[in-house]
């Protein structure tokens, strides 16, 4: 059958509608987090579970996610995946490292000798797994799994970025040094356009020294 | 375990070839550091207290020295004991290769955040603040303090210490605290060297059967008087007896840190042995702190304060030294500066054998890393003060030792 001018037009028209009908489903949420004194937060977890049915989010990248150590540190400080996903758990330091969980959401123990890395392991379990090193106390570092594929992790400034299907969220609220605390006033959030969502929590995030400057063992 | 004097083949190096023997064939997996230090030395000083001098510096003339050549390792031996090792070798002293510490530490992970540890064998109790470094060096200074260069020439734990911690980060806690006690054998005759030859600035630590010279003094020497040598053993056990001490630490962040230790090696003072070496009653208590001021600049302090008691009398001694030090980073350098102060108080009335001296001592060091393997430094230091004894020795009462050093420290 050949396509008329008039129903090649037409074909355009729902062609771009549609397109146009998608992009106005998706909204941009800029936040910015600080602390009681007004510094900026950084690796604040905020998780947005859809109250409604969202469309499926695209095959997930199956690469894993790195937790990485270097100069006796967890690198990131905060990781966040979503359930299912699989973590590597590289070592760059020219050390040893003896990683372990005791958290309900993963238990695990990783013997990472220099330069080793440990098969990948699979999250499933949405919570929080405290991961540390048996070797050196001080190294901490954070798994957040989630069950919803949207949240967002703050910078060093306290912001942070993410696209989201129009629509009702459920918000949760989570950081290394403010159990309990959330700058949300009401559990959910209607994000119908675009928005910057300007955060304060009502408590002060005292700084969390990372290094290992002499202050280890010996 | 310690303190089996001139003996072939001691426990404790048998047990070394056996780790160094492992380490070569490549069986186990270990952390291993090399470093060597080269010292050109410039001092206006009496004859070391190595040669049976009476300055309290380790070297003589003015020439390169090695000051220190060390292999330390850390074994892996399973998930739960790890074996440490530290190997020395020096240009000047009685025994220049050896062993400074061997010790296995067991470190099992436990699901409660209260962990507990024990360490067995030769160790240094961790009650320095400034010995931070690998191998009990300071990543500060060339030569330690008054009170950590006597601990390194004339303590160490030959025996058993227990742990338990807690890291506050863990527990989204600001404090962390250790709480630990130990027992040991050996140290019998520690205490000698602060009442004979008073306290010294230096970098010189002893190794597994060491023997430190001091300046033969008439009353020590001589066959009708005490009739000791002039020398000490400092790791020799003589009467048997077992020496305890205790110790807390409490860190407040990355921020602050405090050590209290109390030590007491429980010695019997009447015991000699065939050496005519007598056991030292000696305890102390030792306070270090750490403070961070800001990202380049931390502070640093520590006092001791103790008694040694030999024979029936004989000798009985207070001592005291406190020392404050401050550190700062510079764009690629670190400038340190150390102020000590240090007191023998003779308490005996052996008048043969006057023990009391006093002192401080100035410290700057800067230091440069030149690439990632090398370190250049340069130590000036004034240390003066008086010493009672060395009038029996025909030299006046005041002393001043000044010196200056240029050292190159490769770390592989």
């Amino acid at each position: 059958m050949r396509t008329t001018p008039v129903q090649f037009i037409y074909l355009l028209l729902f062609t771009f509608s549609c397109l146009f009908v998608n992009a106005q489903e998706s909204v941009s949420v800029q936040v910015n987090l600080n602390d009681a004194e007004s510094h900026a937060v950084e690796n604040a977890v905020i998780i947005f579970t859809p109250t409604f049915s969202a469309p499926a989010v695209s095959e997930q990248n199956q690469t894993p996610a790195i937790m990485n150590q270097i100069d006796k540190q967890f690198a990131p400080h905060v990781l966040v995946v979503q359930a299912g996903r699989f973590i590597a758990f590289p070592n760059a330091d020219n050390l040893f490292h003896h990683v372990y969980s005791f958290s309900p959401a993963k238990q695990f123990e990783l013997k990472l000798y220099k330069e080793f890395t440990a098969e990948p392991l699979r999250f499933d379990e949405p919570g929080i797994v405290d991961i540390g090193c048996n070797i050196h106390d001080w190294m901490l570092g954070y798994i957040v799994v989630t069950e919803s594929p949207y949240f967002i992790k703050t910078d060093t400034h306290g912001k942070a970025q993410i696209d989201l299907p129009a629509g009702e969220y459920a918000l949760s609220f989570w950081h290394p040094r403010a159990k309990d605390a959330t700058p949300f006033s009401q559990n959910t959030m209607v994000f119908d356009t675009s928005k910057t969502l300007s955060l304060q929590l009502d408590t002060v995030i005292e700084n969390d020294l990372g290094f290992d400057d002499g202050f280890g063992e010996y | 375990m310690m303190g089996l004097a001139n003996t072939s083949r001691t426990p404790l190096t048998s047990a070394a070839v056996f780790l160094l023997t492992l380490l070569v064939s490549g069986q186990l997996y270990a952390d291993t550091t090399l470093l060597l230090r080269g010292e050109l030395v410039s001092q206006d000083a009496d004859t070391s207290f190595q040669q049976q001098g009476i300055s309290h510096q380790r070297f003589d003339d003015n020439e390169l020295q090695l000051s220190q050549a060390i292999l330390s390792t850390r074994l892996q031996l399973n998930s739960d004991w790890k074996l440490h090792g530290v190997f020395n070798a020096y240009s000047d002293g009685e025994k220049t290769v050896g062993v400074s510490q061997l010790f296995a530490q067991y470190r099992p992970l436990v699901r409660h955040t209260i962990k507990p540890e024990v360490k067995v064998g030769a160790f240094y109790p961790a009650l320095s603040v400034e010995n931070t470094d690998m191998a009990w060096l300071s990543p500060h200074f060339l030569s330690n303090s008054a009170i950590n260069s006597w601990i390194g020439e004339e303590l160490r734990i030959g025996g058993v210490e227990a742990s338990l911690r807690q890291n506050g980060r863990q527990v989204r806690r600001s404090w962390s605290w250790k709480a630990l006690a130990g027992l040991f054998k050996g140290n019998d005759t520690t205490g000698t060297l602060l009442s004979w030859r008073g306290f010294a600035l230096h970098d010189r630590q002893s190794l597994f059967d060491d023997r430190v010279n001091f300046y033969p003094l008439p009353w020590i020497v001589n066959d009708d008087e005490l009739n000791a040598p002039a020398w000490t053993e400092p790791f020799r056990e003589i009467d048997n007896r077992i020496g305890f001490y205790l110790g807390g630490h409490l860190a407040y962040q990355r921020q602050s840190e405090l050590r209290y230790y109390y030590y007491d090696n429980r010695a019997n003072p009447i015991k000699v042995d065939p050496d005519r070496l007598y056991a030292w009653r000696t305890k102390f208590h030792s306070l270090s702190v750490r403070h961070r001021l800001s990202s380049k600049l931390t502070l640093f302090s520590q006092a001791l304060a103790g008694s040694t008691l030999m024979g029936e009398d004989i000798v009985r001694n207070h001592f005291y030294s406190v020392y404050l030090a401050a550190s700062y980073q510079l764009d690629n350098a670190v400038l340190s500066t150390r102020l000590d102060w240090y007191h023998v108080i003779d308490d005996d009335s052996t008048w043969r054998d006057p023990n009391r001296s006093i002192g401080q001592a100035m410290t700057l060091n800067y230091s440069r890393p030149l690439s990632e393997l090398l370190t250049l430094s340069a130590e000036w230091q004034l240390n003066k003060g008086q010493q009672a004894n060395r009038v029996e020795a025909q030299y006046s009462e005041s002393f001043s030792e000044h010196s200056a050093k240029l050292a190159i420290t490769l770390r592989y």
